[in-house]
């Protein structure tokens, strides 16, 4: 019988972290699944900012799962265990997408990323002022989404739609907690392009959740309602085991 | 003099206190002044806060079992008792 998830605080300290080494070495599985089931899906979705496709990335998430395995017992560093792993994969993942003589590379798009303008310029007047008034967000009570499953999706299908370095970015930092510069050091990028991609990536989440609210003229996002949108519970992981 | 179109450009900066103390002073003031934009602020800040609870994907279970197959075979000999 597969063992219940276990549900912790969020603890992203260095503490956490230490604890959480020191179960695994110990050979806790139970941590050792959580510990999966918290990373996997977003390592995949990391990795494919630099391999062909869905199928390399996984294949490559198994390979550092597998080397985080074997190297945890010479771990130096267990307040850094998330740096650690995430190291490990890019490491493959870069590798990986040169062997498959991928054309583009994560750091080539960084030029291009800068020379894009971060917003979008219809939204304000040619002073440079809001076009139209920006639209409060009363229904999104964070305790209330938490139990909407619909707005989960919809987000989650944004993220997987943004560019890969955009994504990578996104998932590092909002959802991994790795700080600005741990980002921009794991991805190969400077810490400004590393802002402007975070930015980016968060803009687009900012919107789709604005049209799922408020609608935006597309035919299959009609205006839905607080409570429609939070209609479905939903069990959520909250927090790390770091 | 910083416009509405500014404050969106650099939200993160400033959310993310990398901006220079000038450049937050004139936000500060900005926004003390605009609606617009604090509302704007505060939907990214939201954003950031729904982006940390996003439920992750489930592993596939074979896969998982593997894994943890994998990890239970290099865990064995921590587990050992001692010797007597």
């Amino acid at each position: 019988m597969r063992p219940r998830l276990e549900i912790h605080e969020a603890n992203h300290d260095a503490g956490g972290s230490e604890a959480l080494v020191g179960r695994l070495r110990a050979g806790d599985e139970l941590t050792f699944r959580n510990l999966l089931r918290r990373h996997h899906s977003r390592m995949v979705s990391v990795a494919m900012a630099f391999v062909a496709n869905r199928a390399t990335a996984e294949e490559v998430v198994q390979e550092t799962w597998l080397a985080v395995i074997e190297g945890l017992p010479a771990l130096e560093e267990p307040r850094a265990l998330r740096s650690w792993i995430y190291s490990i994969l890019l490491n493959k993942a870069r590798r990986r997408g040169a062997r498959e003589s991928r054309i583009r590379v994560f750091s080539d798009f960084a030029e291009a990323d800068d020379a894009e303008p971060t917003t979008d310029p219809d939204l304000f007047t040619g002073r440079g002022s809001w076009a139209a008034p920006v639209a409060a967000w009363n229904e999104l009570d964070p305790e209330r989404v938490v139990s909407g499953r619909q707005l989960w999706k919809h987000v989650q299908a944004v993220i997987d739609g943004l560019p890969g370095r955009q994504r990578a970015v996104l998932l590092l930092c909002d959802m991994e907690q790795s700080s600005g510069s741990e980002a921009a050091r794991l991805l190969g990028v400077s810490e400004a392009n590393q802002r402007v991609l975070l930015h980016r990536a968060r803009l687009a989440v900012r919107q789709a959740i604005d049209g799922l609210l408020h609608g935006n003229g597309d035919p299959q996002c009609d205006p839905p309602r607080a409570e429609k949108i939070f209609s479905e519970p939903v069990t959520v992981t909250i927090g790390s085991d770091e | 003099m910083l416009f509405c179109r500014h404050v969106a450009q650099r939200g993160s900066d400033y959310l993310g206190r990398t901006l220079p103390w000038p450049a937050r002073l004139g936000f500060a003031l900005h926004l003390s002044m605009c609606r617009n934009c604090r509302r704007f602020l505060q939907q990214i800040r939201q954003t950031t806060r729904l982006l940390a609870n996003v439920p992750s994907a489930t592993v596939p279970p074979t896969l998982e079992d593997a894994l943890v197959a994998a990890f239970n075979r290099h865990a064995a000999p921590s587990r050992l008792p001692r010797a007597q």
